[in-house]
């Protein structure tokens, strides 16, 4: 049997709550009485630790990755599971020192107190910030991690899935798209495009209460800003089929054709200028103007002829936009901004 | 006992306010001739409607002092309205001291100075919000007439070109154009 302290027990059952991404209350508690951390963990704790991991993780990919769907590999389509489409050796994740550095430091309240560097984070480490930001949100603690974690700021997707709250002040974080887009890391990615669809409905879906002009100016240019480097790094490395969580989003927020009003009609303008109305207009319909981006994406597939290089992968693609009805879901998000326009 | 004296402060001053509104879009132009030949005729139709040529740009001004600048090459149409106006602005406070001279005295004239001229800031800004408001809302008037007009000359301008390029193609033996709903049809013996 394996013995362990009370801050070890403590710090298992956050962790645990953590991975398998329980209700906050499980884990706000234990944050709220901050403990001085021990110099060391025991042999015992630390072995707990990597078995929580290494259970926990698995569980939640397959949790995500069960459905079968096609994503390209090398410029082909593959269908299947994500342990079908990738070898499941591949999708073995890593932990550096890092991800239980960040633990006692949530723990002992002294989050930021030693920071990583980029290139010391393993893509294991990253989905334990992800999954710990996940389990704070809508309490001070997230504030205290948007504060003093710098890794959720650079990385890609902390920031396509929390758009709204990771929002640039005056200076931009570089995001690091990278780790996202390796082997290992597009295929997670692959299996968190419908996670990343719901809660970008549910974005656009508060977005119709603001009121407040500066606000949404700032989420607005958060989200053009988030989406468009995504757009670009996937476009880049050859995977547009990741587009398909933005696809997706687009046909559940247009589902009950709606109308610019659900985006403008409540902000308080009336005291604005035409000239920054533009702008206003633009940030709040930034979502919109990204799906923008996917029909001249299909226009380009639609033109890849069988002897051309990329036939295969403009074929899946055309086969996404039709499941999605890419035509109905853009084509009225491009009304809606021809509504928008002041003439 | 003490006696209170009183300091008072008047101040008038002269404000030039400015205010600008602008908005800009493109005309869309279907590519039916070279592009040249397509700034030619949306050059010739906007000079119909009383745009006037001003280097590279053609111009008209609206009621209200609001002002068309289309750029007939790139289509690109920006609307602006500029106002300006002069107001003089006054302002006036008073508070008690208790010193008839000296520093306190001193402190509490230039205290007074400052909330003065507060004031006269505040006012300034009120009367430049609300001069801003008047420009913008002239701006606004203007676009939904604006916007349709624009939207004829596309049309006038399309049918134009469509008519060029159907004599280049063959002889041309019918026009038929129906005004209210923009319909044009063009027989043509090739």
């Amino acid at each position: 049997m394996k013995a362990v302290s009370g801050f070890e027990y403590n710090l298992l059952r956050m962790l645990r709550g953590i991975v398998t991404q329980v209700s906050p209350e499980q884990i706000l508690p234990i944050l709220a009485k901050p403990v001085q951390r021990p110099p060391c963990l025991s042999a015992d704790a630390v072995a707990l630790v990597k078995d929580i991991l290494a259970k926990g993780m698995v569980r939640w990919l397959a949790r995500h990755g069960w459905a079968s769907n096609r994503y390209l590999r090398e410029g082909v389509p593959v269908s299947g599971r994500l342990w079908e489409r990738t070898p499941p050796e591949l999708l073995g994740l890593k932990f550096s020192r890092w991800t239980l550095e960040f633990l006692l430091q949530l723990m002992s309240n002294t989050l930021g107190a030693k920071k990583p560097q980029a290139d010391e984070l393993e893509l294991g480490d990253r989905l334990i910030f992800l999954h710990s930001y996940q389990a704070v949100r809508g309490d001070e603690r997230a504030e205290k991690m948007q504060n003093h974690w710098p890794s959720l700021w650079s990385d890609g997707l902390c920031r396509l899935f929390f758009v709204e709250e990771l929002i640039d002040a005056k200076t931009l974080t570089r995001i690091d798209w990278s780790p996202w887009l390796t082997e290992q890391g597009a295929a997670i990615l692959e299996s968190m495009q419908s996670a990343l669809a719901e809660r970008w409905e549910h974005l656009e879906a508060r977005k119709q209460t603001f009121r407040d002009v500066v606000k949404i100016r700032q989420f607005g240019a958060s989200q053009a800003r988030v989406l468009g480097e995504y757009l670009d790094a996937i476009d880049a490395v050859h995977r547009r089929d990741l587009a398909r969580c933005l696809l997706d989003a687009g046909r559940r927020v247009m589902r009950d054709r709606p109308t610019a009003h659900r985006w403008i009609g409540n902000l308080d303008i009336k005291r604005e200028r035409i000239a920054d109305r533009v702008l206003i207009y633009r940030d709040a319909l930034a979502f919109l103007h990204a799906l923008d981006r996917l029909r001249a994406w299909n226009e380009e597939a639609s033109h890849v002829g069988y002897f051309d290089e990329g036939y295969v992968a403009s074929q899946l693609w055309k086969a996404v936009w039709e499941r999605f009805d890419g035509d109905a879901t853009t084509n009225h998000a491009a009304e809606i901004l021809r509504e928008a326009r002041p003439m | 006992m003490s006696r209170a004296y009183k300091i008072s402060l008047k101040q008038r001053t002269k404000h030039g306010l400015r205010a600008s509104d602008e908005v800009g879009t493109a005309l869309e132009l279907l590519e039916i001739l070279p592009p040249e030949r397509m700034a030619d005729l949306l050059a010739q139709e906007l000079k119909r409607r009383g745009f006037v040529q001003k280097g590279d740009k053609l111009l008209r001004t609206e009621k209200g002092g609001v002002t068309v600048e289309i750029d007939p090459k790139s289509a690109d149409v920006i609307v602006k309205v500029e106002c300006e106006k002069t107001v003089t602005i006054e302002a006036e406070r008073q508070t008690w001291t208790e010193s008839p001279a000296g520093s306190a005295q001193n402190a509490a004239r230039k205290s007074l100075k400052e909330e003065l001229q507060r004031d006269l800031q505040r006012k300034a800004e009120a009367q430049k919000a609300e001069l801003q408001k008047r420009a913008t809302d002239r701006l606004e008037a203007q676009l939904s007439d604006l916007r349709k007009e624009l939207d004829q000359a596309v049309n006038r301008v399309t049918a134009e070109a469509l008519k060029e390029k159907a004599a280049r193609l063959g002889q041309i033996k019918q026009i038929s154009e129906d005004a209210q709903t923009g319909s044009l049809t063009i027989v043509l013996e090739v």
